[in-house]
């Protein structure tokens, strides 16, 4: 049986990857730009604010068009996929199934360890 | 010179372990090819690793082979060049912790080191390379963060070419052109860059003595003399260089304003310069060339080479025919512009430290459902697929050449300059003479020539390039490279289009 079944599972691992790694925060500790999720299939919208190693919220259903990062998922499958490890996260990305429509690669790669 | 005194050069590649003889003429003769695998480490494909016993082996084995073949009287020099961006660690023993390929990015990892410590703009003003994932530094630095253990007990930091010079000869000597790659070095300068290396607290002792290529730096060891069956009591070791510095060196492309364009698994279209331009933009990388007092700029097509095989593997691999033939009849066959069918493969601008998604493949074409009297033709795809490697080349190409006022001449090696209408099409669309050295594998000649300046048996290599390389030159036809503008207008209109899918 898989560990994550649904987004909602996904997004609490999300924060507690945050909250229980220190080396994730002290990876995001000079980063504080919001985090766009938007799922394509379901046009779902998630956000995920940072701030540094102070703290992490994550907002279901919540959407601001302004967030300098912006990631778009093809569907919601994807993301529970690479939290199961069914996908990796280079594969996905090279198959078009998660896409960086905003954000610069500096900062995008601080949030691997958050998402992928 | 002997008669059958021989030159052995070895080549790493993204594919192939590779083993040449060739001759003080430059004359090819036997070539050892062999395919090695890539280890991934993680399920994410961040993580790669060479097996560096089996690089090992299969360098062995090669030299062996090409010894076997050829049987020469006396071997006059070895030397190397290996792709440029992968790196080895080795302990006190000199046994290798890590060695990673070029497409090792677990410095993705570790990269927020760099990133905090530097803004983009001031690293790239010392390094000249752009994103800091790809580089040694931050494979060092990931190390240090994910293998505590390991990175103690690493001794050495060399290049993947200093590698193959160690195993050879025992010695541990880097070059420019290598560790320019590294982010470890100041381009501008030629120097450590001890701002980078005190910043990160790397100890110096773990760097190795840089020298130019094309210097002897000792002899191969005794017991690999015996292993290889060779009769001679000494052979000397000539420092090589980064694959690509070694291409460009063997296609005669070492003059200020000299383009070489590298026609491999990617197509890194390089200018040569007389001093160390940096971009502005932090975009094209700066590197230094084997040639003193030379520098290079380099803009890369992306995956040329994997694109064309890719192309003949997928559709024109069932052929009893050799597939390259296929293709040249295909483009032989269409003219220009394929009926107005556009490839979108890949090969494009380079932009590497802005990218941040994967571009979707497409083909543009007519759609078979209308009624017309002409349908959608493999050879259309074909040559749109050849087409559109040759205008990722023409983007980089226009961008290299603010970076010079000299005047241009472009040289072209690799893969697919053995093809005569590739050749025909890449003059015209960039509507320059085009020049090809008399060996396609110009990795091998590179070496070869690196070999003849180490042993002082030419003064420099200007003098060996015009006295031994012969060259095939593709003249511009100027209706054609007409036809080619128009033809590069659209389907640079309709890549802007379908970039955001």
């Amino acid at each position: 049986m898989s560990k994550f079944e649904d987004i909602s599972s996904c997004l609490k691992d999300i924060e507690d990857r945050y909250n229980n790694t220190e080396k994730i925060r002290k990876k995001l500790a000079n980063y504080n730009e919001p985090i766009q999720v938007t799922f394509l299939d379901t046009e779902r919208k998630i956000m995920i604010l940072v701030d540094g190693d102070q703290g992490i919220e994550v907002k279901d259903n919540t959407e601001d068009e302004t967030a300098p990062v912006k990631i778009d998922f093809t569907t919601e499958k994807t993301l529970i996929d690479l939290f199961n490890k069914d996908i990796g996260a280079v594969k996905a990305y090279s198959s078009g199934q998660i896409k960086v429509v905003e954000g610069k690669i500096r900062n995008l790669i601080k949030l691997k360890s958050l998402l992928f | 010179m002997g008669k059958s005194d021989k030159i052995l050069t070895i080549d790493i590649s993204s594919k192939n372990v590779k083993v040449c003889l060739i001759s003080d003429k430059l004359e090819l003769g036997s070539v050892s090819t062999q395919g090695y695998d890539i280890i991934n480490e993680d399920v994410d494909g961040f993580v790669k690793k060479f097996n560096m016993d089996d690089i090992w082996d299969k360098i062995k084995i090669g030299v062996k082979q090409v010894l076997q073949k050829d049987k020469p009287e006396k071997i006059i020099g070895i030397s190397s060049c290996a792709q440029r961006i992968a790196t080895v660690f080795l302990d006190a023993q000199g046994k290798e912790i890590y060695g990673g390929p070029n497409i090792d990015i677990r410095g993705i990892d570790s990269a927020y080191l760099i990133e905090d410590r530097f803004s983009e703009e001031e690293l790239f003003k010392i390094t000249a390379h752009s994103p800091s994932l790809m580089f040694t530094l931050a494979r060092l630095l990931w190390f240090k963060e994910e293998e505590k253990d390991q990175y103690e007990n690493i001794s050495h930091i060399l290049m993947l070419d200093d590698w193959i010079g160690y195993k050879l000869s025992g010695e541990f000597y880097t070059d420019f052109t290598s560790i320019g790659e590294s982010q470890l070095f100041d381009i501008k300068n030629k120097k450590w860059s001890f701002e980078i290396i005190e910043c990160f607290d790397i100890n110096p002792e773990l760097l190795p003595e840089i020298v130019n290529s094309g210097v002897v730096i000792g002899d191969l060891k005794s017991d690999l003399i015996k292993e290889f069956g060779m009769t001679q009591k000494t052979i000397p070791i000539i420092k090589g260089s980064g694959d690509t510095q070694a291409n460009l060196l063997g296609m005669g492309a070492i003059e200020g304003g000299n383009i070489g364009i590298t026609l491999g698994t990617t197509a890194p279209v390089h200018l040569v310069m007389n001093e160390p331009t940096i971009d502005h933009n932090l975009n094209f990388w700066t590197e230094c060339h084997v040639v003193k007092g030379k520098w290079l700029i380099e803009a890369n097509t992306g995956g040329t080479g994997r694109v064309y095989d890719w192309f003949k593997d997928t559709f024109i691999s069932d052929s009893h025919k050799d597939a390259n033939e296929i293709m040249d009849e295909f483009l032989n066959r269409v003219d220009p512009g394929a009926d107005s069918t556009y490839a979108y493969l890949g090969p494009e601008l380079m932009a590497v430290k802005d990218q941040t998604s994967i571009k979707r493949g497409v083909f543009i074409f007519q759609p078979p459902s209308l009624i017309g009297e002409e349908l959608p033709k493999l050879e259309n795809f074909a040559r749109s697929t050849i087409e559109g490697i040759c205008f990722g080349i023409l983007e980089n190409f226009q961008a290299l050449q603010p970076f010079t006022q000299s005047e241009i001449k472009v040289f072209c090696s690799g893969g697919m300059s053995k093809s005569k209408e590739f050749c025909k099409i890449l003059t015209n669309v960039l509507d320059n003479d085009l020049m090809i050295p008399h060996i396609s594998d110009s990795a091998f000649t590179g070496n070869a020539i690196n070999t003849l300046v180490g042993l002082k048996l030419y003064p420099d290599y200007k003098s060996v390039i015009d006295e031994l390389i012969q060259f095939k030159k593709y003249k511009v036809d100027p209706s054609s490279s007409k036809e080619y503008r128009a033809i590069f207008k659209q389907w640079k209109y309709l890549k802007n289009k379908i970039d955001d899918l």
